[in-house]
């Protein structure tokens, strides 16, 4: 009985016919969402580069800046950071959620970067932000608990919890910004 | 009509020929998906140029508070260090076109042409993209549009005056 099942050749054309679809399928589905978050993912970065240096500029009083009396104000910085990413990423038919956050936001005397000659003032900002997107739940395996990143201020590295769950159709996304302004 | 249908019987029970049914079916469908593959790599460098170009305006314009058709008076650098929009019309026409993008498939704006010290300015860049090569199996219009729009403030104050000193 086993024998003659398995010498039946009768429907091998259906089955090599649907293996092939479904590679199709999965390979269509995979590329179309990595394209998707590709984009998204590199926008999400520029918004928030951006972001950053206005934040950091306008945390800056600039008129006692010209008599070298520096007042930076963290409130200032952090609020526009929330309010330029509220305005340019908002939740919709693919971005499902979005949390961004200032990690670390402060300025000193620095004797390294761009331009710097000596010690020059720099006023800087390590932002993340965390996006939930639309994915298949064929490649939404993996939960990506946490994510490590590096701080070269302080040298250390920290790391952001994303707290995804797996196969329920959306994805965790983490980009990280640092935005700096160096004052001469 | 007995005989037709036994002929009909008799074919769709014939083997023969099955493999190159087979045959042309997988190579359909491989052509199908490479087609995909092709023009997800190309879309994928365009949305990258496209985010890019955005990025860049935006920096240029932040930098020298707009994008003037000339430079404005006493600007630090002179024509040198300023973009103006022919320029900037230029370097953006270049880009797009490297990666294929032809013209009027793009557009760029900015919301405001200059800025004071801390104003912003949006800058958004369209780009018409269509899935080319998959065009040719699947009938209708493919064609779509992405956006990528940043916002940019303006880190120096334009002196628009005209030079009115001996």
């Amino acid at each position: 009985m086993m024998k003659r099942f398995l010498k039946d050749t009768r429907g091998n054309f259906s089955i090599i016919f649907t293996i092939l679809a479904m590679i199709a399928v999965s390979v269509i589905v995979a590329m179309s969402g990595i394209l998707r978050q590709n984009f998204v993912l590199n926008e999400v970065q520029g918004v928030m580069d951006m972001a950053g240096v206005g934040a950091l500029r306008m945390s800056v009083e600039l008129e006692p800046a010209k008599e070298d009396e520096f007042i930076f104000k963290h409130e200032v910085a952090e609020s526009y950071f929330n309010q330029t990413m509220d305005k340019h990423i908002q939740p919709g038919s693919y971005i499902k959620y979005t949390n961004s956050q200032v990690i670390d936001i402060n300025n000193s005397l620095y004797e390294s970067g761009p331009g710097a000659i000596g010690y020059s003032r720099q006023v800087w900002m390590d932002t993340v932000t965390m996006i939930r997107v639309e994915s298949s739940f064929l490649f939404d395996l993996f939960p990506g608990l946490e994510k490590r990143f590096y701080d070269a201020y302080s040298d250390e590295n920290f790391t952001v919890s994303l707290g995804g769950i797996r196969e329920d159709g959306q994805r965790e996304l983490i980009i990280r910004s640092v935005s700096r302004v160096i004052f001469h | 009509m007995t005989s037709f249908i036994k002929k009909t019987q008799q074919k769709i029970k014939e083997t023969k020929g099955a493999m190159a049914i087979e045959i042309v079916i997988g190579m359909l469908m491989f052509t199908l998906v490479f087609s995909f593959l092709v023009d997800i790599s190309v879309l994928t460098w365009k949305f990258n140029v496209a985010s890019q170009t955005s990025t860049h305006i935006a920096r240029t314009v932040g930098l020298q508070g707009g994008l003037l058709s000339s430079t404005p008076y006493q600007f630090p650098g002179g024509s040198q260090q300023y973009t103006t929009q022919g320029e900037m019309q230029h370097y953006v026409k270049n880009n797009m076109n490297k990666a294929g993008i032809e013209d009027g498939e793009y557009r760029y704006r900015l919301s405001r042409t200059t800025a004071g010290y801390g104003e912003s300015i949006t800058v958004t860049v369209d780009v018409n993209y269509s899935w080319d090569m998959l065009n040719n199996f699947i009938p209708g219009n493919l064609n779509q549009m992405i956006t990528s729009k940043r916002t940019v403030i303006s880190e120096y104050e334009p002196r628009l005056e005209s030079f009115g000193g001996n």
